[in-house]
């Protein structure tokens, strides 16, 4: 049995929303904590920042084996160069972003305001570099017709 | 206190939709020029570009692309096509002669079956073409045939010297791709590649800080490096074989916004 469906070009689109989602969900969560603070909440963001890390990390290297393996695309080979610093920006970024985050929270144990709201600044530009990276992903697919057949 | 919290609260959550809202609009509004920019370049790929447009070029700057070592560089005294960041397609025969910057003696007008061929024989030395104009993110594909073994074919772009130059190389099995930077090679990568007996394209890419090196249409090579001055476009061979070349395509790649 084939684990990829035959209409997918790689492992990269199937794996790439984990990420994103999961990491757009502990921005949020951040940014909820500055007026909800709650144990749970903490322990919840914690968990989704090291899962979207996690996944940020099978992402970047699925995606360079992806833009490897496309044959010649001198109109997108640009936009996926582009693509490919944002993507390693975002997995930089993030796995920073987790570190300081069980760092303030669980070894600083700190849950003054001024530290929540530096998260949530930091959380916020993480959001930024993450919307880059998937806005010249969603290039590559839409504008470009990368890994669609037909 | 609590009031305050929530104040903020709302504002970044506010400042966060304001700020997912632009990014929609401007993928909108970028997607529908980066059509307009697609549909544009569709024109230009195939084009045999017009020879002696405006742009004159010093004769001494055109003598430091002096990449075969220790050999005299017969100048040609033609127009500078003026070709800075336009696609060209090159095709070996007379008329495209002119689209050079120079050429070295040992390469000539030769044919290979019926078609009109470049042919590149070093003799040990090395045997070099530039063209005209200055390109900087670029596609470049030369059509090349090994024609006798024992010959290195480099192709290069972003070359603003002799010393100054990118490249992508097959030597022997082997496929190299580096820089030349104050005279000094710094390989980004190689890989053991098939070489064709028959005739073969050979591409490289230079987007921004990504450089691969593409044999028949697939990728081999992939290495980073800082972005480079725009620059030329040249063929180099070295060793004691022959190359023909017919045929060599440039295209200037989009940037990004």
């Amino acid at each position: 049995m084939e684990l990829l469906p035959a209409w997918a070009p790689g492992v990269h689109p199937l794996i790439i929303h984990f990420p994103i989602a999961l990491l757009s969900l502990a921005v949020g969560l951040t940014v909820v904590d500055l007026a909800y603070s709650r144990k749970w909440l903490t322990k919840a963001t914690a968990g989704l920042y090291l899962l979207g890390s996690l996944g940020a990390i099978a992402s970047y290297i699925s995606g360079r084996s992806a833009a490897d393996s496309i044959g010649l695309n001198l109109k997108a080979e640009v936009a996926i160069g582009t693509h490919s610093d944002w993507g390693l920006y975002t997995l930089l970024y993030f796995l920073a972003m987790t570190i300081i985050y069980y760092l303030v929270k669980f070894m600083l144990k700190q849950d003054k305001i001024l530290f929540k709201v530096i998260l949530a600044v930091l959380a916020l530009a993480g959001f930024f570099i993450l919307a880059q990276t998937a806005e010249y992903g969603g290039r590559l697919v839409f504008e470009y017709g990368l890994g669609v057949q037909n | 206190m609590k009031t305050n919290m929530k104040k903020i609260t709302y504002f970044l959550m506010a400042m966060t939709l304001v700020f997912a809202m632009s990014c929609g609009s401007k993928s909108g509004a970028e997607a529908e020029e980066g059509h307009q920019h697609a549909e544009g370049m569709e024109h230009n790929e195939g084009e045999e570009h017009p020879q002696g447009e405006a742009g004159e070029h010093p004769k001494d700057e055109a003598g430091e692309h002096a990449h075969a070592e220790g050999e005299g560089h017969d100048m040609q005294n033609m127009d500078h096509a003026g070709m800075m960041g336009e696609a060209f397609t090159w095709m070996a025969g007379k008329e495209a002669m002119g689209m050079m910057e120079y050429k070295t003696d040992n390469i000539t007008l030769a044919t290979s079956g019926e078609e009109d061929v470049l042919m590149f024989e070093p003799a040990g030395q090395s045997a070099s073409c530039m063209f005209k104009g200055k390109q900087g993110n670029v596609g470049v594909t030369a059509t090349v045939k090994l024609e006798k073994p024992d010959a290195t074919v480099k192709l290069l772009h972003h070359s603003t010297g002799k010393d100054n130059y990118e490249f992508v190389a097959i030597e022997g099995n082997t496929m190299k791709l580096g820089r030349v930077e104050n005279g000094e090679e710094k390989i980004l990568d190689t890989k053991e590649v098939s070489v064709p007996n028959d005739w073969f394209t050979l591409t490289v890419t230079a987007a921004g800080t990504h450089f691969k090196g593409y044999l028949n249409g697939e990728m081999i090579t992939h290495g980073h490096a800082d972005e480079m001055s725009p620059g030329m476009l040249g063929i180099v061979v070295s060793g004691n074989g022959a190359v023909s070349v017919k045929k060599v395509e440039a295209t200037p790649l989009e940037a990004e916004h």
